[in-house]
């Protein structure tokens, strides 16, 4: 039975992982966790969460278990949210077996994609809705999908290096830049900020940035800090990446 | 007047956009994108009446974050779904570019107003988004307890 305890700790901590990698709240991480852990019997659950690692302790009969794990990719995804959830509804009102547990959580990462191409003209449309959006041209618009379209194929080639994020970002903007005074200077589009900014909606951590501060309002401080401290560090490799290629073109 | 409406149908692309980016699947793309413009038209409307950048940041924020609450239940998603891609036209990604980039290119006067800027508005979404999550979080507690007699 206590195999089956550590198993079942590891279970939910795999739902927390996967939770917090898609991009959830640390809040919903910690609540969705000591729900399932009170759901199959355990007498108290522990867990505490920030961006990078997720801790649970559980007690039992005078046992405690604890296990960690380490977080190193955050990124969005809804749907995967979605089906924790779902998930953690349906261990709540009937906690399974290990064996099915663990089928369940291994179901969660056959989570649907969209396809690359898909994602593609995605970024394009973004971009070209951004600029518009910004007071730029149709030109504008269509120079700026163009960018976009480079800016995906750069980051999904570089993704392969594992590069830390700061250099990814610098990469990536310095690149972006440098093709938009390219596309500029073979006359499409004309307005250089207007399309600069309808790529940069795409790389900069606005949403990264809102969340961290709503974290430090409502009470989860570290994560709160963490996670600002990450989305100004980002935009500041953003900006030195368009400001490397604005001193190559103009400089400053 | 042609310019709202091009923004306005813009939020509604970039909204939908970013679902698709975050992976939001079937109609709540499209419900995402609604949702976008209307954030973008409330904000509008807010700023046209009072001029004010906090205000229209909070107001929009706030009819969107109730509205999502309210779709979640019968949409049986998790409100970040709904929330997250509705607010995009608001979120002030092109001011902490302007900030950061002002700040490296040592222009730091121009900083200061983009920053200034960020934090009203920045206050203005998080506020709002928490102003709803507590009025919610009270109104199910009172039911699910049944407090004060309810």
């Amino acid at each position: 039975m206590e195999k089956d305890r550590k198993k079942i700790i590891s279970c939910i901590l795999d739902i927390g992982e996967r939770l917090l990698e898609a991009g959830a709240e640390v809040s919903r991480v910690e609540d969705t966790m000591q729900r399932i852990g009170l759901a199959y019997g355990f007498e108290r659950i522990d867990v505490f969460t920030i961006i990078s690692t997720i801790n649970i302790s559980a007690a039992f009969d005078g046992e405690t278990y604890t296990q960690t794990r380490r977080i190193r990719k955050i990124g969005v995804d809804m749907e995967k949210i979605v089906r924790c959830n779902d998930l953690s509804r349906k261990l709540c009102i009937r906690p399974e077996p290990p064996c099915e547990l663990i089928k369940d959580v291994e179901a969660l990462d056959g989570v649907k994609q969209y396809s690359f191409f898909q994602v593609l003209a995605v970024y394009f449309i973004i971009a070209f809705a951004f600029t518009l959006f910004f007071g730029g041209s149709i030109g504008d618009g269509i120079s700026a999908g163009i960018a976009s379209l480079i800016l995906r194929l750069i980051d999904f080639s570089f993704k392969k290096l594992n590069l830390h994020n700061f250099a990814l970002y610098f990469i990536n903007s310095f690149i972006v830049g440098l093709a938009i005074y390219i596309l500029i200077g073979i006359g499409i589009g004309a307005s250089y900020d207007r399309i600069a900014m309808g790529n940069i909606m795409l790389l900069i951590p606005g949403i990264g940035l809102t969340t961290s501060v709503r974290d430090m309002i409502t009470g989860d401080m570290l994560s709160g800090i963490l996670g600002f401290l990450a989305a100004v560090i980002q935009a500041i490799a953003i900006g030195l990446g368009f400001a490397a290629a604005a001193a190559i073109f103009i400089g400053i | 007047m042609s310019e709202i409406i091009i923004q306005t149908a813009m939020s509604f692309i970039t909204s939908a956009g970013f679902s698709v980016l975050f992976n939001v699947r079937g109609k709540n793309v499209f419900i995402n994108g609604m949702g976008g413009s209307l954030s973008w038209i409330i904000y509008l409307l807010v700023f046209g009446h009072w001029n004010s950048i906090f205000w229209s940041f909070f107001v929009s924020t706030f009819v969107i974050a109730v509205l999502s609450y309210l779709l979640a239940r019968p949409l049986k998603v998790p409100v970040t779904i709904m929330l997250v891609p509705m607010i995009i036209p608001l979120i002030p990604g092109g001011l902490l570019y302007n900030t950061v980039f002002n700040i490296i290119t040592g222009n730091t006067e121009a900083a200061k107003g983009f920053f200034n800027e960020l934090v009203l508005e920045l206050a203005g979404i998080n506020l709002a988004i928490i102003t709803v999550a507590t009025l919610f979080g009270i109104v199910y507690s009172v039911k699910k307890y049944r407090l004060y007699g309810l």
